[in-house]
């Protein structure tokens, strides 16, 4: 790596050209190494990863005709006991839009208060900010278990075992999207006299409208994911269904289950992209 | 004021309430057919706080080689997943993008696809394939990888969408082959923005990692719920706050690498 | 001088209900000719530009290049075509993460093997090449710096040096100027009018600046609703023929940074 003086081909002169041994050098290496070096490493780690986690290939291979008999048997629907399936599944549709509801509304109370344009309490915002991580960083269906405990099974535990992370998540992205509000409007309306509430329902609200709409909408969409997964645990809803229906390899009712998941999930995300584009424009 | 704004407030009005109204009217059919009480559930919390300060605390960590070794495990699964998963989604995110696989029918296919392996849960298909191949770590990877490819697909295809037409265009002006646009600007515009979608799955599969666990895939998760069904609290309570940590940690990990990485 | 590019009954339509994007246009470009293109928004100007390098497919009609028809080629020998046909844009449409180095022998890429292409495998003679013409506009400071980190006049001439890495024969100019101060603009556009005269490059510029197209421009094609509706020596674009085309009477048009009417009282 010398920086030379050149001759080019028109006679002309120039200081600036490197080069990689008689090779002009056509970029500066150095500011790609962060990404390369990542991704190197990244590489390394997969390898090491996989061959720490002892994963036995060649029983994967030869279990492969089974895996295809199991999706064939899936994909066998069978509408027995349809009744229930349905049942189980508004259980589970149920409990996320209320989840999604009521941590919305508190999502809203706490995000206010988090974000560091409008809290009144500069420590509670970040306090607050710490709870979200913490929050979400307990697996939802623990959070779950330990609300079973008293709240009992069903789906009233569910919805509360689901609302911490909906909560928390809110708290942490609504305050972002309060925190986006341009300091001009905030303090045009303090200029004129209006008190915090005031302050917060006719600019900072209406302003981030959009995107906690985005949020919201983006939110339920894995609220019903983990929904779904509840049953598993023990809340009831489809994914109790999928189960049962799985260990007593009634593998069509299972697959008909998962039919419906995917379904309503696909519905949803069609939906909200729709409204999305009517909302931006 | 005129007739014109007279009309258009009664228009914007009218789908306010519509909505309010298809609103309020989801919230109390979901409310009775839940038979949720909002006010038993938070004056019932003095079970909840027992629960934790009696039977969770103090955690029990008298066997730390099997949670740092399910720790491992757990970690390993959910970035070994993701890497592979990123590569595979890669390589069909450009097929899916019209103006690099200009196939109109194969980008539908592709889209398509991911959108089924997207909207099934990665517990779901864990669940499936425990029925063909048992309980079990590949059971969890394999789960990951089907759930975080289809993601990522639509993830880097919007990236590519948004970010990287007008250089593409650029590119295929010169007259540059399909490797050429792709190499030399698509995958240099976009790389921020999958390097950004990579480190999301990151910290969520290592969440999602967790829960698998609980299904038999397992890690961590397995650890926890074998604990819970020993009625061991004391232990499941050491593995959860073991769990905290990791996320956290690998939360902190994934914002510092944002800030070097993109630019 | 001869012609180098024919348009004959050129026609887009963009799906079967709208209004045709551009309908029956009817032109020549003789080598090293300049011609501007001028026209409100959605006259069909970005969308005639693309059709000539097949970056969109016409409907109907011919284009030809050097005599040869480059509207019903294949998929591989468009290449070829593109390659001989260079474009700069509006928005520049730099990779702003690569050198400037980089982005200037993007230009040679048509006519590299996929093998060097995809990696990037230049030859010494195209870099030094390159490096004189960063040399030769004053950039070569800037050769390893980030695309992105150039202003926009610095960008656009990264643009244009790519477009010239090709040796082309025509250039296509979509907007060139439309984001740029005015001192950035002025040497940009005398970049391009140099570069076309020296070395006897046909030039098709798409500008709103109608005072611009007619000091820069050897000719002018004037586009309404997709149509052409005046084609001649940028001398005889009078008043009337820019009102008809922007359906706008002068006092309300900005030509220039004053309206027209008060530029000639001046005199």
């Amino acid at each position: 790596m010398n920086e030379n003086v050149s001759v080019l081909s028109q006679g002309m002169y120039t200081h600036t050209v490197r080069y990689s041994g008689n090779k002009i050098k056509i970029k500066n290496i150095k500011h790609h190494m962060p990404i390369y070096i990542f991704i190197f490493a990244s590489i390394m780690l997969t390898i090491v990863s996989f061959f720490s986690l002892d994963l036995d290939f060649s029983k994967a291979v030869s279990r492969m005709p089974k895996v295809v008999d199991v999706l064939y048997k899936l994909g066998n629907l069978n509408f027995e006991n349809f009744g229930i399936t349905i049942r189980t599944f508004t259980e589970t549709v149920t409990v996320t839009i209320l989840a999604t509801i009521y941590g919305g509304f508190l999502g809203l109370l706490v995000g206010a208060l988090a974000a560091k344009n409008i809290t009144p309490c500069r420590p509670l915002s970040l306090f607050l900010k710490m709870m979200f991580s913490l929050i979400r960083a307990v697996p939802t269906p623990v959070w779950v278990l330990l609300i079973l405990a008293c709240l009992g099974f069903g789906m009233s535990a569910g919805i509360v075992g689901l609302v911490f992370h909906v909560v928390a998540f809110f708290g942490r992205t609504f305050a972002q999207s309060f925190e986006e509000v341009p300091d001009g409007s905030i303090e045009a309306l303090e200029a004129v006299g209006a008190n915090k509430f005031q302050i917060f329902f006719s600019a900072v609200l209406p302003s981030s409208f959009t995107s906690l709409i985005a949020w919201t909408t983006l939110r339920f969409e894995i609220n019903f994911a983990e929904a779904a997964i509840l049953g598993m645990v023990g809340a009831g809803g489809i994914g109790y269904t999928i189960m049962a229906a799985m260990n007593g390899y009634k593998y069509g009712r299972a697959g008909l289950a998962v039919v419906i998941i995917f379904l309503f999930s696909y519905g949803v995300e069609v939906l909200v992209t729709a409204i999305k584009r009517k909302v931006k424009v | 004021m005129n007739r014109v704004s007279e009309v258009r407030l009664k228009s914007s009005n009218k789908k306010f309430i519509i909505s309010i109204f298809i609103f309020s009217v989801i919230f109390i059919l979901s409310t009775i057919f839940t038979k949720f009480n909002p006010v038993v559930a938070f004056t019932s919390q003095g079970e909840f706080w027992r629960f934790i300060f009696v039977d969770f605390l103090p955690p029990n960590f008298s066997k730390p080689e099997q949670i740092l070794n399910a720790s491992l495990q757990t970690f390993y699964m959910a970035f070994g997943s993701t890497v592979v998963a990123a590569f595979f989604a890669l390589i069909f995110a450009f097929m899916g993008t019209y103006s690099i696989c200009n196939n109109k029918i194969l980008n539908k296919i592709i889209r398509g696809i991911a959108s089924v392996l997207r909207n099934i849960p990665a517990i779901i298909w864990a669940f499936v394939l425990v029925a063909a191949f048992g309980i079990g770590n590949t059971v969890g990877v394999l789960a990951l990888i089907i759930s975080t490819t289809g993601f990522l697909i639509r993830a880097f295809i919007e990236t590519l969408d948004e970010l990287a037409q007008e250089s593409i265009e650029a590119l295929r002006a010169t007259g540059a082959s399909t490797f050429a646009v792709i190499t030399q600007s698509a995958i240099p515009i976009s790389l921020p923005g999958f390097i950004s979608w990579f480190l999301y799955c990151i910290e969520t599969n290592i969440r999602a990692s967790t829960i698998l666990g609980m299904v038999g895939a397992g890690g961590i998760g397995l650890l926890m719920t074998g604990y819970i069904k020993q009625y061991n609290y004391h232990s499941a309570s050491a593995v959860i706050i073991t769990i905290i940590v990791i996320i956290i940690a690998v939360n902190l990990l994934t914002e510092y690498l944002r800030k070097i990485l993109m630019k | 001088m001869e012609t180098i590019l024919k348009v004959e009954k050129l026609s887009k339509k963009y799906n079967k209900i709208s209004e045709y994007a551009i309908k029956n246009i009817n032109f020549e470009l003789k080598k090293g000719e300049i011609i501007g293109v001028i026209g409100p928004s959605g006259a069909g100007k970005s969308t005639l530009l693309r059709c000539i390098n097949r970056l969109i497919d016409p409907n109907e009609g011919k284009v030809y290049l050097e005599n040869e028809e480059i509207t019903s080629v294949n998929s591989t020998k468009v290449r070829n075509v593109r390659r001989r046909i260079g474009m700069i844009f509006q928005h520049y449409n730099l990779i702003n993460r690569l050198s400037v180095m980089q982005n200037v022998m993007h230009g040679r890429l048509g006519y590299m093997n996929t093998i060097n292409s995809t990696f990037g495998i230049y030859t010494e003679e195209d870099k030094r090449k390159a490096v004189s013409l960063l040399e030769m506009t004053g950039l070569h400071s800037f050769m390893y710096n980030r695309a992105g980190d150039l202003s926009g006049g610095q960008k656009q001439r990264v643009g244009i040096l790519r477009a010239i890495m090709q040796e082309p024969l025509l250039l296509l100019c979509d907007e060139p100027i439309a984001s740029l101060d005015p001192a950035s603009a002025h040497i940009v556009m005398d970049l391009i009018r140099k570069i076309a005269k020296e070395n006897n490059i046909a030039c098709l510029i798409n500008l709103h600046q109608v005072d611009v197209a007619i000091q820069y421009s050897d000719k002018i094609i004037g586009m309404k609703n997709g149509e052409i509706i005046f084609n001649d020596e940028a001398s005889k674009l009078d008043e009337r023929t820019i009102e008809e085309i922007y359906s706008k009477p002068m006092r309300e048009l900005m030509i220039g940074g004053e309206t027209y009417s008060e530029q000639s009282q001046r005199g």
